[in-house]
């Protein structure tokens, strides 16, 4: 396993490490037992978190069109929880993940399941031998635009995303996405701590944005846009890490703490009010178009 | 239709205890405010939206945060966002928000 060299549009790894390797006992003091770090789902608003999350996992494995014995590509696997879960529903697939996160590649590597490969790989730089059945990538679009880019190039940073994903996806296949999107704000709005202190490197995309990428490649079957379920669980993360705070301290520093403690408060009020959203959207692609004959 | 408050119903001595609190509450957050905006705390409009007053989102989940550890309750992070000035804010508190 090998790091990749510095994307030219998205968070370099450096970037990526700096948010999710603070330390994986850390998350685990707060995230659900799964280690799901992107908003749950919530089908009935008794459920208790885990469920919400796995409820997730399920809309995303089910967009993606996986069945028995295919293969699934995971764009920013995180700690490999939809992978897992993907394998307990298809004991013959396989899955491989794809993270700029050292932390995560050795979490998923030390569960040792043969069915599952990760690499330390950024997207643009993964050239399967096959194309995938399968394609999800949960909470990774986030990554994909610096804060420097222009509006043009920010687009086409993303429509890169999609061309990749069409060379690499069988034309039966699916996508399933999920990202944050700025709603009612813009890039100005950005908070300076967001971006310095907690995802350095990133900006977010508009729906717009995402909707222009895939144009003439990919068309959007399904769409949900989700913000109160990410604010749901950003409470119950918040509330977690609260009720562990001695441990959190313990293990990265009450600097730290705070700064997590006021990013997920943050992130609470956001949903809340609309200034972000949290998309889901799946995909598939279009048939290679013929162009119109030309009348008179 | 009964126009009657839930308060409107207690008892005098237990409404003058909200009250009490309600004003409490009311003066930790003129405090709190004046003290990070550098201002004197009898400037600090308490009618005055938090947005208007001049605290940006980062200071006013800070302030919720404060003030939930004052309390000894946790406060939800966007409450500032639903009650959106010192009076609305102190009232839905004591009301039960």
């Amino acid at each position: 396993m090998s790091a990749s060299s510095t994307l030219a549009a998205g968070a370099s790894p450096a970037a990526i490490q700096h948010h999710y390797d603070v330390s994986n006992s850390f998350y685990a003091l707060w995230l659900d037992r799964s280690m799901t770090y992107s908003s749950a789902l919530w089908i009935d608003p008794s459920e208790d978190l885990e469920t919400a999350q796995r409820n997730k996992l399920d809309w995303h494995i089910d967009r993606s069109g996986l069945g028995a014995g295919q293969r699934l590509l995971d764009i920013g696997c995180g700690w490999g929880g939809l992978m897992r879960r993907a394998l307990d529903r298809y004991p013959d697939a396989s899955c491989l993940g794809l993270t700029l996160s050292q932390a995560q590649a050795d979490a998923i590597e030390q569960h040792g399941d043969e069915r599952i490969e990760v690499r330390l790989e950024n997207w643009e730089h993964h050239q399967p031998e096959q194309p995938y059945d399968a394609i999800v990538s949960v909470g990774a679009f986030e990554h994909f635009a610096r804060l420097d880019l222009s509006p043009e190039e920010k687009i086409a940073a993303y429509r890169r995303f999609f061309e990749f994903c069409l060379r690499n996806l069988r034309l039966s296949g699916r996508i399933s996405l999920q990202s944050i999107t700025y709603e009612n704000s813009t890039r100005q709005q950005f908070s300076q701590f967001f971006a310095e202190e907690i995802f350095p490197e990133s900006d977010l995309p508009h729906l717009g944005e995402i909707s222009a990428a895939a144009s003439g490649l990919f068309e959007i079957t399904e769409l949900r846009n989700d913000r109160h379920h990410y604010a749901n669980t950003l409470r119950q993360w918040l509330k977690s890490l609260r009720d562990n705070k001695l441990q959190a301290i313990e293990l990265v520093g009450e600097t730290k703490y705070r700064y997590y403690e006021k990013y997920l408060s943050l992130m609470v009020v956001a949903f809340h009010t609309g200034t972000m959203n949290l998309t889901r959207l799946s995909l598939r692609p279009l048939p290679k178009s013929t162009p119109l004959a030309q009348i008179g | 239709m009964n126009q009657m408050t839930a308060t409107s119903v207690l008892s005098p001595s237990v409404q003058d205890a909200i009250s009490d609190q309600q004003d409490r509450i009311v003066q930790w957050l003129r405090q709190y405010i004046a003290d990070v905006l550098s201002l004197p705390p009898n400037s600090i409009d308490v009618e005055a939206s938090f947005q208007q007053i001049g605290l940006d989102s980062s200071a006013a989940v800070g302030m919720t945060g404060d003030l939930g550890d004052w309390l000894g309750r946790d406060l939800d992070p966007a409450i500032a966002y639903d009650h959106t000035s010192i009076s609305a804010l102190s009232r839905a508190l004591v009301e039960g928000a």
